[in-house]
């Protein structure tokens, strides 16, 4: 008897493994391939490291405990996409409520937000194009997280319309339009980097 | 229209976006999330009855309901304690009786004055009244001006059988009718007392004179 190799398993396949025969070695190989992207979108749609990660467990764990709802007709990454926006989106509310006090006076004539500073592991700072990074990824925080949320899938992620479309649980006409000024606002937001 | 699918005009955000360092997650990620599943299986395998019967919560509770049951005994919050209270409650009334005399026959004057109309009441009153005046010798304290009758007979040493008279005629003496009042027993000492009192009364009123 050949043994299955279960890297070589699709998502959709592994899931349907998980869930028919309870295999764990096929939910290790979908966190395997899951957790950095995730990772990735969580950490910039939240611009917070520790909240990120438990974020993505959180999304793991639900996987894991609610295999039996994913249907074969979707995505696996449309799935697990759409489990982890919607924890960033509970985790966002839930970090907005827990700011007992607003600095925006500090700002309110120009506008502006201040942020609080995040003193967790920021990945950005190692590199030599952290402070660039730790810029832009303010900037993203300041757009709305509709948007936010559009353009990350898109720029960061590179995923495709119809894909984010499925992911938000909205058109194709309404993610183009979020992209766009999504972008808009970024684009006001970092003229300076351009200047420079 | 706009057209959303040109993506010319924002090429610089774009290809800012891209070059983002990608973030990878922490080392022990697997380790921990295992360990936190784990953790939820055995959260799941307890069931409800064990969760209830656990000492976390099963002293908590018990605590509680016999601190209530304690309480409950010592307050007695649902007996009225002013029921119980001898000093706090009514005297006992006697509103049976209307009109005494002088105790020949108690018994038999008992029944008579049950029968009694409201009118042969106030005759009655008036009849004793003027008995009362007409017989000073009689052992009575009679005060027409207080209105206060004192009659009857010392049947022991420390009782007396009579009554105080407070009717109030037509004729403007006090009648006990319609009245609840508390009979008294007067004492040799007290009768004599009140009798005192009457005279030194008695002797005002004629120096005043």
């Amino acid at each position: 008897m050949t043994e299955i190799n279960f890297n070589d398993l699709t998502d959709e396949e592994l899931i349907i493994k998980f869930q028919n025969n309870n295999t764990i070695a096929a939910f290790e190989i979908l966190v395997k391939r899951y957790k950095n992207p995730l990772m990735n979108y969580v950490f910039r749609f939240l611009g917070d490291y520790e909240a990120c990660t438990d974020v993505v467990q959180e999304t793991m764990i639900k996987v894991y405990r609610y295999k039996d709802s994913y249907q074969s007709i979707a995505k696996f990454s449309t799935w697990i996409y759409t489990i982890a926006g919607n924890l960033a989106k509970t985790e966002l509310q839930r970090q907005r409520r827990r700011k007992i006090f607003s600095i925006n006076a500090f700002g309110a004539e120009k506008d502006e937000n201040y942020e609080i500073p995040d003193n967790s592991y920021r990945p950005d700072v190692e590199t030599d194009s952290g402070i660039k990074d730790e810029i832009i990824q303010k900037a993203i925080s300041k757009i709305s997280p509709a948007y936010r949320q559009a353009v990350i899938l898109r720029d960061v992620q590179e995923l495709s319309y119809e894909e984010i479309a499925d992911i938000m649980e909205i058109t194709v006409g309404t993610v183009k339009s979020r992209i766009n000024r999504g972008r808009a606002q970024l684009q006001k937001l970092l003229k300076h980097i351009y200047k420079d | 229209m706009k057209n959303y699918d040109d993506d010319s005009n924002f090429i610089g955000v774009i290809n800012e976006l891209k070059k983002l360092n990608k973030i990878e997650a922490p080392q022990n990620f697997e380790k921990v999330l295992f360990d936190k599943l784990s953790q939820t299986q055995e959260d799941e395998k307890i069931s409800f009855i064990d969760r209830i019967f656990t000492p976390a919560r099963l002293i908590p509770s018990v605590g509680l309901a016999a601190t209530i049951i304690i309480l409950f005994f010592l307050t007695n919050i649902f007996v009225q304690s002013t029921e119980e209270n001898p000093l706090l409650a009514d005297p006992r009334v006697r509103g049976d009786v209307i009109v005494t005399k002088v105790a020949d026959n108690p018994s038999k004057k008992e029944t008579n004055t049950k029968t009694e109309t409201k009118e042969d009441i106030f005759a009655a009153t008036d009849n004793e009244n003027k008995n009362l005046n007409d017989n000073p010798t009689n052992n009575s304290i009679n005060d027409p001006n207080l209105g206060i009758r004192i009659t009857g007979e010392p049947i022991t040493n420390n009782s007396y059988n009579g009554s105080i008279l407070t009717s109030v005629s037509p004729n403007g003496s006090i009648d006990k009718n319609g009245l609840d009042y508390k009979q008294i027993y007067l004492q040799r000492l007290q009768r004599a007392q009140i009798e005192q009192l009457r005279k030194k009364m008695e002797e005002m009123l004629r120096n005043n004179r």
